[in-house]
């Protein structure tokens, strides 16, 4: 096969395809429609300003949560002065 | 009714009547588009993009050249443009296509050994038009997918006849070079 018809049969297979049958619909409808490149502005704004509001919260809870007075409370148990609970398990005092 | 006499419409505010514009010429420019970007996804958008960029400046139209040697220059430097953008395709991309050219061929009862080959084939073909300059490739499409005569290449490309048969020849000896070891398979 020569280089002529193999790059005649490669275009002519191009050629055959065809475009979506709602193209010009598709144009018409970008045309009509200039307030998309607006929109997409907004929207990178609006998510700028969701990641700012999210960090300076983070910041305010974080700031808020180490400025507070922390009360620990703490259980000082003496071992020695706990019942011992064998008292109650056992039978050995019992009368049968 | 006339292109001219269309765009005078337009241009005075009726902006429906671009739809008769859009259908008159949405498939030449396909057309044009596909022979520079090989898919129909990217062709679509290119298609849509020289529309758009047709209708904002067809206040400079100033209706010299046919409307539709206007149009092919803008589909042809809209074309490059977004050739030289996808430069730098990854090597994902480029696999990816190849694997759908495997799966877009038509089967015509061939076995899976000579798909193989075809997209092989159609693959080396491809990268060998991608490889042609700019100006050889423009004069390449617009004479292979759009049939236009060296005349019409030429007014779209604003350069001689003589200028538009050189790069087509380049391209036609270059092609034979890449593509040598294709033929006789």
């Amino acid at each position: 096969m020569e280089t002529d018809e193999l790059i005649t049969e490669f275009v002519n297979r191009e050629k055959a395809i065809t475009h979506n049958p709602y193209l010009a619909t598709r144009i018409m409808q970008n045309l009509t429609a200039p307030q998309r490149k607006t929109v997409g502005v907004l929207r990178y704004a609006a998510i700028a300003a969701c990641v700012s509001t999210l960090v300076v919260l983070g910041m305010t809870i974080e700031n808020s949560l180490s400025a507070a007075p922390r009360e620990y409370t703490a259980l000082n148990i003496n071992d020695s002065e706990m019942e011992n609970f064998a008292i109650y398990n056992s039978n050995y005092n019992e009368k049968e | 009714m006339s292109d001219q006499q269309v765009i005078f419409e337009i241009i005075n505010g009726n902006h429906s009547k671009f739809e008769w514009l859009v259908t008159k010429y949405q498939t030449i420019v396909f057309r044009t588009a596909i022979g520079f970007v090989h898919n129909k996804e990217d062709a679509e958008d290119l298609t849509q993009e020289v529309f758009i960029s047709a209708f904002r400046s067809l206040s400079t139209f100033q209706g010299d050249s046919e409307f539709s040697t206007w149009l092919y220059r803008i589909t042809v430097n809209s074309s490059l443009n977004h050739l030289n953008r996808n430069k730098k395709r990854d090597l994902f991309q480029v696999a990816g296509d190849f694997v759908l050219s495997l799966f877009n061929t038509a089967s015509e009862d061939k076995n899976p050994h000579q798909l193989m080959e075809h997209s092989e084939r159609d693959f080396t073909i491809r990268n060998a038009i991608d490889e042609l300059s700019e100006k050889q490739r423009t004069a390449f499409v617009l004479s292979k997918y759009d049939e236009l005569s060296q005349r019409e290449i030429a007014a779209i490309m604003e350069c001689s006849e003589g200028a538009v048969e050189q790069h087509l020849q380049r391209a036609k000896i270059k092609l034979q070079k890449k593509l040598a070891h294709l033929v006789g398979k």
